[in-house]
């Protein structure tokens, strides 16, 4: 039985407010991912065209170090291909569409 | 059926459990956000100290200021007396946790804003 947190009211915003990234390390994160997309980018660039003949909204899971990828219709599959095929390393999920992105947030 | 409330803003807002890794559930208010196609997205630094498995997966959204990458959590949640799995999102950026499209996939949402009905479920 999943026990309730006593000393918690609900409220907005953050859980651990406390816990804040410092401006180097948001600055070093945002310096890596701008370097992971270049490198994922270039991949999905290489292959949409091609693939989105017949594999239009279909997700797509680029590793960009090995330049290997899966593609699946359905995101959970995708997901789950994705971890079967990349177990640890780091790759991004994309969409094969004009937009490139999975959903909207 | 959860009830939720408006705020002053006119936002839609439910009382959800996040449920740590330790088995803590921890009460939030999270935004219901109908521009959000996912199902969770929480700020990183708090997916983290929740203890939820970071997939080693980011993924690619569309978001108001331009393309974005967002971290993938396996999430945990409480909602409706109902314990859920789910895809979470983490982002450096996102100012409340959200709750997306997806679970009217299975939840039907009423919104009334006039009769002050806001339920989801």
């Amino acid at each position: 039985m999943t026990q309730l947190s006593s000393n918690h009211t609900p409220r907005r915003g953050r859980v651990f407010p406390e816990r804040q990234l410092s401006a180097e390390d948001k600055a070093q994160r945002q310096a890596e991912d701008k370097l992971f997309y270049q490198r994922c980018r270039l991949i999905f660039d290489r292959v949409q065209p091609e693939l989105i003949k017949d594999h239009y909204d279909w997700f797509i899971v680029i590793e960009p170090l090995s330049g290997d990828y899966i593609i699946d219709p359905d995101e959970n599959l995708a997901r789950t291909k994705a971890r079967e095929q990349f177990g640890d390393k780091m790759r991004l999920m994309m969409r094969i569409n004009e937009t490139r992105t999975c959903g909207r947030i | 059926m959860i009830f939720g409330e408006f705020n002053t803003q006119g936002e839609l807002i439910f009382e959800i459990g996040l449920i740590a890794a330790d088995g803590d559930i921890i009460p939030v208010q999270a935004l219901l956000d109908t521009g959000f196609t996912g199902w969770l997205a929480i700020d990183n630094q708090d997916a983290i100290s929740l203890g939820w498995v970071r997939e080693s997966q980011r993924e690619d959204m569309q978001t108001a200021t331009g393309e974005a990458r967002f971290n993938l959590y396996q999430g945990s949640v409480l909602l409706d007396a109902e314990e859920f799995a789910i895809p979470t999102l983490g982002g450096d950026e996102l100012q409340d946790i959200l709750l997306g499209v997806s679970w009217l996939q299975t939840k039907r949402l009423v919104v009334d804003f006039a009769a002050g009905v806001l339920t989801l479920g």
